[in-house]
């Protein structure tokens, strides 16, 4: 009966839905405020009933219901808790069903929080948002309906993939859906304001709060798909630049140049034109990453049950919508008038130059992931483009950006005075310039690039702190001046700094790992030690255990420095139960200058194993770094500015009695 | 009936919300422009917040609020115009339109939906039902925990295995239960009852292919004990694979003869063999015409389980068939080398197709006539495949 | 400056940038991209040693056979044509006889394949898809089990 009802309710979403997107905009365009004000109250009945639904799916998840073909199909009874829950999204029909239950989310909130919007631009925006939704619900009730019944119910369920059972992985996907779907709100208000036609720098203020969410979200989601990669994947690294990950950066790219653009747009009334076009962009980016890894035009982990008819149908969404809104934004962007003019050497030209940079590189990443699947299609060569080509292309843009950060936020709005933020930049220079003598000198012949790259993070960091030190005049007032500067300084002012700190911590955990990673592939017998990047391994030999659902073979590895015991790594290999599938545990020793990773590798003669060790210098602070600028984002959204209220009622109807008199 | 209540409390609680503004008298009218003076006025306060911290020198300030406070005017220039426009639209008849529009929506559509997907008869099934309280099922899975421990320790305990493998069989978990089987044939001393457990349990891990082995293990079973029915069952589904349809039709009829009408493999048998006549046109024989046949009851056969268990057993063997055939035809235009003739070999054996085996067996050895290692590789072959 | 040299700076600025990413694209494309052949399609291709190529199809039955330390050597086939593929390093957790594998690197000139790499397959119904694609066209595809299991 639970199960039944989670399917209403889900079809009576879909009904909900396409209320929400008629009524709406057609109140919006006859200027009828009671049909404008069903957008909120549909956007939150959809929210609700989705809810039951997915609340539904995951009660038939936790008490193993078989008969339901979608948890038959992913679940089994000996799984732990976890990843029964966990299970709910991690195929392709719960995985949808999570999807529209955030994107009702955002509508349900936009609805509930949106006070401070005009009621048309309101009601165009959740009819647009309900449009999305009654797309994804029909594709998911007609394709991939996952209260599909089983009769008679089978007796046991086929289990998760193992590789997938993992607690960052858990939690990983609706991170991720929070801002893949979390732009659709964006793209929402970019399609709402085509349509009413007001485009001005209020629209910029309102949309920002929602794309922060959805860039935090989709930050802190990717961050999880990479730490779990360089965790459970065994190889050591960190990012792959696989198709699969492509298609989340993508979004995240385009998205934080939204966040920049917006900036402008609502500061100086410029790049209005831009900045709607990015926030298209960014959804169908979205889509198209989704169309991507369901289609199984990427066959990867993420490639669930892949299945050409819901690839066409995916492509369909992304066709109608991307399409549809760019033919909207064609047919209306003569008409926006440009705004306030800047000097190139200004706030505004260095945000130009950040959207130049990060759109150019998202562009080069499109470029790589698309390009095997277009020649392929066309001339039938199958070709990688790997690693390589994104280092190559991706980096080098990245490096003038970085460059640039510390300029920005010092410059002033329309006319800038770089030489007097130069000065301000001073110590940062400074600091930079020593950190790469230094690192010079400790390195000695390692690459001659990790240095510099080094001390590209290096500014970034100290760029950050400058802002901060000058905004509250440190060392240049009493330090009780300091501190009242600081508790009344807004907190958006902190957000932007933390979130470019993050990037510079950030940038300091990639070049280190990735110049100076060490790694050795060795035979090893039981009782041999090996000596490694500074520390004594003593391999003990394989022991087996037995899991909840797996046996594994753990390595025991005795890890000493100077004679003193440091840790013991348990690097293993599991063979899970269902479905059968081996799977390589490393273990893992975290230390601040970097970790030591250890993988098991095969057994070789008189109990020997192929031992893969690697240390991954400065790895942590990629993650650390991803942390602070989520922290960043959080600052900037409990910022009061963010949300300004509405006007209030006994205002409007003052000016509503003026004609009048 | 009561999902159907529920059904009809959350149509009309979703109806009501989509109709509550309708139905609510409230303002009916509102101010764009209002709404973006709130966010300038805003900005202007900021600038000057800003210009007091001295982060902005007074002359920007300046700049700023000429700026910022431009765009009020203009706003409040295009507010009056946004209002006379919606003070002029007649609204009369759009809610009536409205009303009517979420009633198709709402529970229209999506009742025409769920009656075309929804299953309203089916009760949930969760595990915990599904295991009977009754028995001492419930306990089943620590209990199974223990013994396979043990038996990991004590490999050589017979006895475990046998307790082991037909709760295995019953979790569908084959290929588990025939290695137990295997296991406790071999510790515990061959016997009609084991030979038939472990054959059927390799059957349904082979999803209902009865290979050489199972053949071997079903045919051991029952001559030592004839009235094992369902070795007997898989004994004849081997010779319809084999293509024998003629032998297996009859053998089916035997059976019939034997057991009491009240079997409970009678009906599954009994469809097997209509299935068999139609499909190959061998005349129905008029004893087993006249026995009630149609009514298709569910036997704890295994074929059911292993139909539940592998959904689409019979795509896949077409796929393979398939490929096989392709890999037929390339060997008898181009001669090909001896591992492909093997491979064709085996596949045929694999699919259960005796007869395709055997005859690609001596294109095979016609092939390869000159050559003493392939063909001494080919005998190999022929005699692990029993052909 | 006037409005109109602004506009132009701007202008140029973002013009610099782009022709200097297509430029990087264009040549990281040229040096980065490796092409994907099956065994058949390495013997028709007339692939020159040392050209650097992916190597994919089903490792042959029978064929592994384990070397000195961490040397592996392996028959990779389409069914049609085999290719002998020597590798030393760390195999994939589910590298075993009969299964999909793709491997990354050059013939050396005595025919055998080097392989710098072995990709991992993350399950065992996972099939690389170039490899599936390459084995359907030799008619030699086991399985699609991809419909129906979950991953």
């Amino acid at each position: 009966m639970i199960s039944e009802i989670g399917h209403f309710a889900l079809i009576l979403g879909l009904g909900v839905a396409l209320a929400q997107t008629i009524l709406p905009i057609w109140g919006a365009q006859c200027g009828n405020l009671a049909l404008m004000r069903i957008g909120t109250s549909a956007a939150q009945a959809q929210f609700v009933l989705i809810l039951i639904a997915f609340i539904a799916l995951t009660v038939a998840y936790v008490t193993s219901d078989f008969s339901l073909l979608n948890v038959f199909q992913n679940s089994h009874s000996a799984k732990p808790m976890l990843y029964k829950i966990s299970g709910v999204w991690g195929n392709h029909e719960g995985s949808l069903l999570l999807w529209v239950l955030i994107l009702a989310l955002f509508g349900g909130a936009v609805a509930v929080f949106g006070r401070n919007l005009p009621p048309d631009l309101k009601a165009n925006v959740l009819g647009v948002q309900g449009s999305i939704s009654v797309a994804f619900l029909l594709f998911m009730i007609m394709t991939s309906n996952p209260f599909l019944r089983l009769d008679p119910a089978p007796f046991e369920g086929r289990g998760l993939n193992p590789i997938l059972q993992d607690p960052a992985l858990s939690f990983h996907p609706p991170f991720l859906y929070g801002g893949y779907v979390g732009f659709s709100i964006a793209f929402s208000f970019a399609v709402a304001a085509l349509i009413t036609g007001r485009i001005d720098p209020a629209w910029a203020r309102w949309v920002r709060p929602w794309t922060l969410m959805a860039w935090m979200s989709l930050t802190i989601g990717i961050a999880m798909g990479s730490w779990w990669a360089y965790y459970e994947l065994g190889w050591g690294g960190w990012w792959f630049w696989d198709p699969v990950e492509n298609a989340s950066f993508m979004p995240w790219l385009s998205g934080t140049a939204l966040l920049h653009s917006a900036l402008v747009m609502e500061k100086r009334d410029a790049l209005k034109i831009w900045t709607i076009l990015l926030a298209i962009l960014t959804f169908s980016l979205s889509l198209m990453g989704t169309f991507l890894v369901r289609s199984g035009v990427l066959t990867s982990v993420h490639a669930f049950a892949t299945d050409p008819e819901r690839g066409l149908y995916i492509l369909g969404i992304l066709v109608i919508f991307s399409g549809g809104a760019l033919a909207l934004f064609a047919s209306r962007a003569q008409v926006l008038r440009q705004g306030g003019i800047f000097a190139p050497m200004s706030r505004e030209g260095a945000l130009v130059l950040n959207n130049l940079l990060i759109t150019t590189a998202c562009a080069a990443v499109f470029i790589g992931t698309l390009y095997p699947l277009a020649l392929e299609a066309v001339t039938g060569d199958k070709i990688s483009v790997g690693p390589p080509f994104f280092n190559a292309t991706f980096g080098p843009l990245m490096v003038p950006l970085l460059l640039a950060v510390p300029f920005g936020p010092f410059l002033a709005w329309k006319r800038g005075d770089i030489l007097g933020v130069a000065q301000r930049l001073s110590v940062a220079a400074v600091v930079t310039a020593l950190v790469v003598i230094a690192a010079y000198s400790i390195s000695g012949r390692g690459p001659w690039m990790a240095p510099l790259g080094l001390g590209l993070g290096i500014w970034v960091i100290f760029g950050a702190l400058s802002e901060i030190a000058f905004r509250v005049k440190m060392f240049r007032a009493s330090w009780e001046e300091v501190f009242r500067r600081l508790r009344s300084l807004p907190r958006s002012a902190f957000g932007a700094t933390f979130a470019h700190l993050g990037i510079g911590v950030m940038v300091l955990g990639v070049v280190g790992t990735t110049t100076w990673q060490n790694e050795k592939i060795l035979e090893v017998k039981p009782g041999e030690i090996v000596n490694f990047s500074g520390y004594d391994l003593r391999f003990d030999g394989v022991a087996p255990a037995q899991g909840p659902n797996y046996r594994e073979q753990i390595g025991m590895l005795i890890v000493t420095r100077g004679g003193e015991e440091i840790t013991r790594l348990q690097p293993s290999k599991r063979l899970y139960d269902a479905p059968k599938t081996a799977t390589t545990e490393a273990g893992i020793y975290a230390a601040w200058a970097g970790d030591l990773y250890v993988v098991l590798g095969d057994e070789l003669k008189e109990g020997a194993y192929t031992i893969r060790f690697y240390f991954n210098p400065l790895v942590r602070l990629i993650w650390i770094g991803t942390l602070i600028m989520f922290f960043g984002g959080f600052l900037s959204l409990s910022d009061r500015r963010l949300r300004v209220g509405a006007p209030k009622r006994a205002r409007v109807a003052q000016t509503a009695a003026a004609p009048a008199e | 009936m009561v999902l159907w209540a529920i059904f009809a409390i959350l149509t009309a609680a979703a109806l009501t919300a989509v109709l509550w503004p309708i139905l609510r008298t409230g303002e009916k009218d509102f101010d764009a422009a209002e709404y973006d003076a709130v966010v300038f006025k805003d900005q202007l306060s900021e600038v000057d917040a800003e210009e007091a911290r001295g982060v902005i020198s007074s002359s920007e300030a300046e700049a700023a609020r000429t700026e910022v406070s431009r765009r009020l005017l203009a706003v409040a220039g295009t507010g009056d115009r946004a209002k006379s426009i919606s003070a002029n639209r007649p609204e009369g008849h759009a809610p009536a339109l409205a009303l009517v529009c979420a009633f198709v929506c709402v529970p229209l559509i999506s009742g025409a939906l769920y009656l075309t997907y929804g299953s309203p008869n089916l009760p949930d099934n969760p595990l915990a039902a599904r295991l009977n309280p009754s028995t001492d099922d419930q306990k089943v899975g620590p209990l199974m925990a223990r013994v396979e421990a043990r038996l990991r320790q004590f490999p050589a305990d017979g006895r475990g295995w046998e307790v082991l493998a037909p709760v295995y069989m019953r979790q569908q978990r084959f290929a588990e239960a025939a290695d137990a089987f295997s296991n406790a044939l071999r510790l515990l001393g061959e016997t009609p009852e084991r030979f038939a457990n472990f054959g059927i349990a390799t059957v349904l891990a082979d999803e209902g292919v009865v290979s050489e082995t199972a053949r071997k293990a079903l045919q051991n079973a029952i001559k030592g004990n004839p009235d094992l029915m369902e070795a007997q069952f898989w004994l004849v589904v081997a010779k319809e694979q084999d293509g024998s349809f003629k032998e297996a039709a009859s053998d089916w009829r035997a059976l019939l003869k034997r057991g009491s009408a009240e079997a409970p493999w009678r009906p599954m048998v009994e469809q097997r063999l209509a299935g068999l006549e139609q499909r190959e046109g061998i005349a129905p024989a008029e004893e087993v015409a006249a026995s009630p046949a149609g009514t298709v009851l569910k036997g704890p056969t295994g074929e059911d389980v292993a139909a539940a268990g592998e959904m689409n057993s019979t795509d896949r063997s077409a796929m393979i068939k398939q490929m096989v055939g392709r890999l037929a035809e390339r060997l008898k235009d181009g001669g090909g080398e001896i591992e492909e003739w093997r491979r064709l070999v085996r596949s045929y054996s694999v699919l259960g197709d005796k007869q395709a085996a055997r005859k690609a067996l001596v294109s095979a050895r016609q092939t390869f006539a000159e050559d003493p290692g392939a063909l001494a590789s080919l005998g190999k072959l022929a005699d692990q495949l029993g052909l | 400056m006037t409005r109109k040299q602004r506009r132009s700076v701007l202008i140029g600025m973002c013009l610099t940038v782009l022709g200097l990413s297509v430029g990087l694209v264009l040549y990281s494309l040229e040096d980065s991209i490796v092409f994907f052949y099956s065994p058949s399609d390495l013997v028709a291709k007339n692939i020159q040693p040392g050209e650097r190529i992916r190597l994919g199809g089903l490792i042959e039955e029978g064929s592994i056979k384990r070397g000195e330390s961490m040397t592996v050597q392996f028959s990779v086939t389409d069914t049609a044509k085999t290719i002998q593929v020597r590798y030393t390093g760390v195999l994939p957790d589910l590298f075993s006889e009969g299964q999909g594998v793709v491997t990354e690197g050059a013939l050396d000139s005595d025919g055998f394949f080097i392989a710098e790499n072995v990709l991992a397959k993350h399950d065992e119904n996972y099939m690389p898809p170039e490899v599936a694609a390459a084995l359907k066209k030799q008619g030699a595809w086991k399985g699609n089990e991809a419909a129906d299991k979950p991953y």
